[in-house]
C-alpha cells in the first residue's frame, strides 16, 4: 500500500524521483528495525540528497500528508534533551515545565526543532 | 572641498569603528610598515589613523578597500550553495549586471559603491566583480538597517513583573559571492541574541533574486567536512582545535562533549573518544554540530572561531576578521567538503 | 519574514486558512533557505482630488523595482472642487467607483494582503468603506494629507485593518484644515493628527503633495508596508506647536462665516434694499 503512496509522491515530484527513491529506501530499512526512527530536515537533506531545501520541504509535507512519515515540533531543553513534542508551533505554550532541569521555561523559538518520525 | 574631504574622512573612520575590530585595522598597518598598536578605537582614530592620513602614509582609498573588505568577513553567518558552472557565467555577466541595476532603480551602482549608506529597507549598495584575464567571481554587497532590542531594565508593578528593552537600530552589511565556478556564499552578518537565520537568509535571497536566482541553486552540505574533519582530528591538530562536538543518532539520542574553557582541545580527551565511540558503534549516527578554532599560523594572522552549526550548508564566523583569514578558513573547510 | 517571538509566530501562522498552505508555513523556517510561503502583497494607491496624479505611475513603478509588493493604481477620475465642497451628491459616486474596484481585486486575489495608501480626498473615501462595513479589509493603511474627521472611530473598525494606521501629517499642509473649514464632512487629521492609540501620527515639515516622490516613499513608507516598521520622521521630535493665529485660522469654520455673509447679503438685497 505505502508503494502506491510512494508511486504517487513519484508522480508529484518526477525531477526528484531518486530522493524520493531513497526517503522509501529510509522508511523501509527504519520500519524493519526495532524503535521510533527520527530526522531533523538537516538530516534528511544530508540522507535524501533532493536538489534544494525548497523541494525537500514539499516532499516531505507531502510524505506527512499521505502518512508515510509524522512530524512533530520539539521543544528542547538548554540540556540539550527534548522537553515536549507538539504536532504544531500553534500548540506550544508560552511557558513549558523543564522535567530535565526541574522547573519552568519560558519557551523562545531558538528551543524549538522539527523532527520527522518513521511510522511504525 | 576640504570639508567634504574631511567629512568622508570622518564618514569612513566611523564606518571602520562599526564595521571592524582593532585587531583588523592593526594587521593593516603592520602589513604597510606603520606602528599598529592601540588600546582602544580613539587612540587607533586619533594617533595612527588620522596622522597616517594627514602625512598621506595612507589613503582614503586604501581606507576605503579596508572597510570594504572589513565589514564583508567574520561576524558572520555564511551559507553555501552550488549551482552549474555556466549558470553562474551567465549570471556574473557585466553588461546583464548593468542593466538589471538600471531596470531596478540601481544604475548609480553601475559607477561605484553607496558608501556609507544606512537605508531604511535592506537595499544593495555594491555591485563588483574581481577579474583577472575574466571575471572570477561577482560580489553584491547589501546594507540593511536592524533592529536590536536592548534589555534596559526590570520592574515590577502592581504585581506585574515587567522587562522594558529598547530598539535601537544598527547597520548590517550582507553579502553575496558568486564564483566563477559555480559556488556561492551568502554571508549574513551576524546577531547578537538568536541562531535562527531563515527570515535573514530568505529576505536576502529575495532581493538578489534578479541577479542570483535561487531556483538555480542548491544548498551545498558541509556534513562531509564536519565527519572528516572530526575524524582526521589528531592529524589535523596543527590546524585546528575543538571545543564542543555533538553526535546524533536516528533515536535522538545525542552525546555532546565540550571542553570546560574554550580555551582546550577537546581532541584528546575521553569525552572526546566517547563521540567516536558512537559513531563506531552505530553507523547511523552523524556529527551534528561543533565548535572549531583554527590556529594562528604563517598563513592565519589571528586564531579564527568557526561554528560548524545550524543548517547543513551553514558555518558562522562570530567575530570579525581580515578578508585574507575569511578565505583561508572557507578554503579549508571546503577542501575538507570534498 | 522575522519574529521577535513565539507569540509573533504563532498569531503570524493563525493567519492561514489554507492547511496545505499552513503545514508549509510552519516548516518552512526549519528548511532554512526553503523561504517560508509569500503571501502576495497588493498595495493600493489611492489619489487625491482634481489631479491626474502622476506620482502614482511613478510610485508605482519605484515599488514594483524594488520589492515584490505588487502595487496597483486605482482611482476615480478628476473631482473637481466644487464637486469635493459640496457634501452631497457628489462623493458617494467616488466612494462607490472605489469600492468596486476594491471588490474585483479581492476577487482576483483571494488570499492576497491588501493594503493602501491614500492621499487628500482618498483618505476620505478609505475611511467611508470601512465604516460602511461590508467585505473589504485592509492589511496596512497608510494615509498621508487625510481630511478624515479626527474622530473617526477606528475602534469600530479595528478588525479591518492591521493596526497601527500610519498618518503622514505635513506641517505646512493648509488643504485639511481648508476642507473641514469650508465644507462639511471632511477633517483636519493631516494637519493635526488622530492623537489615537490605533494610529500613528508622524510630523513633517512638508505640504500638502510633498509626500508623493520616490524618495519619501523608499524612506518612509517602504519599511511600515513591508514589515510594518514606522520609520520615525526627524522632524517629530522637534517640531514646533502651531502660532495661536495658524491655529484659530486652521480651527475656524469659515463655511459659516460664508453662510452668514451670503444670508446677510441675499437678506439685504431682498428685504433691506427693496
Amino acid at each position: 500500500m505505502y508503494s502506491t503512496k510512494f508511486d504517487t509522491l513519484i508522480d508529484e515530484f518526477p525531477e526528484e524521483s531518486a530522493a524520493v527513491g531513497r526517503l522509501l529506501e529510509l522508511v523501509r530499512d527504519g520500519e524493519s528495525r526495532p524503535g521510533i526512527k527520527e530526522y531533523p530536515p538537516n538530516r534528511l537533506y544530508d540522507v535524501l540528497r533532493p536538489s534544494n531545501f525548497r523541494v525537500l520541504v514539499q516532499i516531505l509535507s507531502s510524505a506527512v500528508d499521505k502518512g508515510l512519515l509524522r512530524r512533530s515540533f520539539r521543544v528542547l531543553s538548554s540540556t540539550g534533551g527534548g522537553i515536549g513534542d507538539f504536532d504544531s508551533i500553534v500548540d506550544i505554550p508560552l511557558e513549558l515545565y523543564d522535567s530535565r532541569m526541574g522547573r519552568n521555561v519560558e519557551v523562545s523559538q531558538d528551543a524549538i526543532e522539527l523532527i520527522f518520525f518513521i511510522k511504525q | 572641498m576640504p570639508d567634504d574631504h574631511n567629512n568622508r574622512n570622518e564618514t569612513v573612520l566611523d564606518l571602520l569603528a562599526e564595521a571592524t575590530s582593532l585587531d583588523v585595522v592593526s594587521d593593516f598597518l603592520r602589513k604597510k610598515g606603520l606602528r599598529h598598536s592601540a588600546g582602544s578605537w580613539k587612540d587607533m582614530r586619533e594617533k595612527r589613523l588620522v596622522p597616517y592620513l594627514d602625512s598621506f602614509q595612507i589613503s582614503l582609498d586604501e581606507l576605503v578597500n579596508l572597510l570594504s573588505s572589513a565589514e564583508e568577513s567574520g561576524d558572520q553567518h555564511i551559507f553555501l550553495f552550488h549551482c552549474r558552472p555556466e549558470d553562474a557565467v551567465a549570471m556574473m555577466d557585466r553588461a546583464q549586471t548593468q542593466g538589471q541595476l538600471r531596470a531596478a532603480g540601481l544604475g548609480h551602482l553601475v559607477d561605484g559603491p553607496d558608501m556609507g549608506r544606512v537605508p531604511s529597507t535592506p537595499t544593495i549598495v555594491e555591485v563588483r566583480w574581481e577579474a583577472a584575464d575574466v571575471d572570477l567571481n561577482m560580489v553584491i554587497k547589501v546594507a540593511e538597517v536592524r533592529t536590536k532590542r536592548v534589555l534596559e531594565r526590570e520592574r515590577t508593578l502592581n504585581g506585574k513583573f515587567i522587562r522594558i528593552y529598547s530598539d535601537k537600530q544598527v547597520r548590517a552589511i550582507n553579502v553575496a559571492k558568486l564564483h566563477r565556478a559555480g559556488f556561492l556564499e551568502l554571508r549574513i552578518q551576524s546577531h547578537d541574541n538568536t541562531n535562527k537565520y531563515d527570515g535573514d537568509l530568505n529576505r536576502f535571497i529575495r532581493l538578489i533574486n534578479t541577479f542570483f536566482p535561487i531556483a538555480r541553486f542548491g544548498e551545498t552540505s558541509l556534513s562531509t567536512a564536519k565527519d572528516a574533519m572530526w575524524a582526521r582530528r589528531d592529524e589535523l591538530r596543527e590546524l585546528i582545535r575543538y571545543t564542543d562536538a555533538s553526535v546524533v543518532d536516528e533515536q535522538g539520542n545525542r552525546i555532546k562533549a565540550a571542553t570546560g574553557s574554550d580555551k582546550s582541545n577537546l581532541s584528546d580527551s575521553a569525552a572526546g573518544k566517547s563521540v567516536d565511540y558512537v559513531l563506531r558503534e552505530d553507523v547511523n549516527a552523524y556529527c551534528s554540530d561543533s565548535n572549531i578554532w583554527f590556529y594562528k599560523s604563517d598563513k592565519l594572522s589571528s586564531e579564527v572561531h568557526v561554528l560548524l552549526n545550524g543548517a547543513s550548508n551553514e558555518f558562522a564566523i562570530p567575530r570579525k576578521c581580515s578578508a585574507a583569514d575569511y578565505e583561508y578558513v572557507l578554503n579549508q573547510i571546503r577542501h575538507f567538503n570534498r | 519574514m522575522q519574529f521577535n517571538s513565539l507569540q509573533e509566530r504563532q498569531s503570524y501562522l493563525r493567519s492561514f486558512s489554507d492547511p496545505a498552505e499552513y503545514r508549509i508555513a510552519e516548516a518552512a523556517p526549519y528548511f532554512f533557505s526553503a523561504g517560508l510561503p509569500q503571501r502576495q502583497h497588493i498595495v493600493v494607491l489611492l489619489h487625491g482630488m482634481n489631479t491626474d496624479a502622476e506620482w502614482q505611475e511613478a510610485i508605482a513603478d519605484a515599488i514594483r523595482n524594488s520589492t515584490n509588493i505588487e502595487p496597483l493604481v486605482v482611482g476615480y477620475g478628476n473631482f473637481h472642487p466644487l464637486k469635493f465642497a459640496v457634501p452631497f451628491f457628489f462623493r458617494q459616486g467616488r466612494i462607490n467607483k472605489v469600492l468596486t474596484d476594491l471588490r474585483g481585486i479581492r476577487l482576483r486575489h483571494p488570499d492576497a494582503d491588501i493594503s493602501v495608501v491614500a492621499h487628500s480626498f482618498g483618505t476620505y473615501i478609505v475611511a467611508k468603506i470601512l465604516a460602511a462595513g461590508g467585505e473589504v479589509k485592509f492589511h496596512r493603511v497608510l494615509l498621508c494629507g487625510a481630511i478624515v474627521d479626527t474622530d473617526f472611530d477606528w475602534s469600530a473598525v479595528s478588525g479591518r485593518f492591521s493596526a497601527p494606521v500610519l498618518n503622514d501629517i505635513g506641517r505646512r499642509d493648509i488643504w485639511p484644515s481648508m476642507a473641514k473649514s469650508w465644507s462639511w464632512g471632511y477633517g483636519n487629521s493631516g494637519c493635526i493628527g488622530f492623537q489615537n492609540s490605533l494610529v500613528r501620527d508622524r510630523h513633517f515639515t512638508l505640504a500638502h503633495s510633498g509626500f508623493l516622490n520616490v524618495r519619501h516613499m523608499q524612506r518612509y513608507w517602504l519599511p511600515y508596508l513591508l514589515d510594518g516598521k514606522v520609520v520615525a520622521s526627524r522632524y517629530s521630535a522637534r517640531r514646533r506647536p502651531m502660532g495661536t493665529i495658524e491655529r484659530v485660522f486652521r480651527a475656524f469654520s469659515w463655511k459659516y462665516l460664508a453662510l452668514l455673509v451670503g444670508g446677510v447679503w441675499w437678506a439685504a438685497k431682498h428685504w433691506f434694499l427693496r
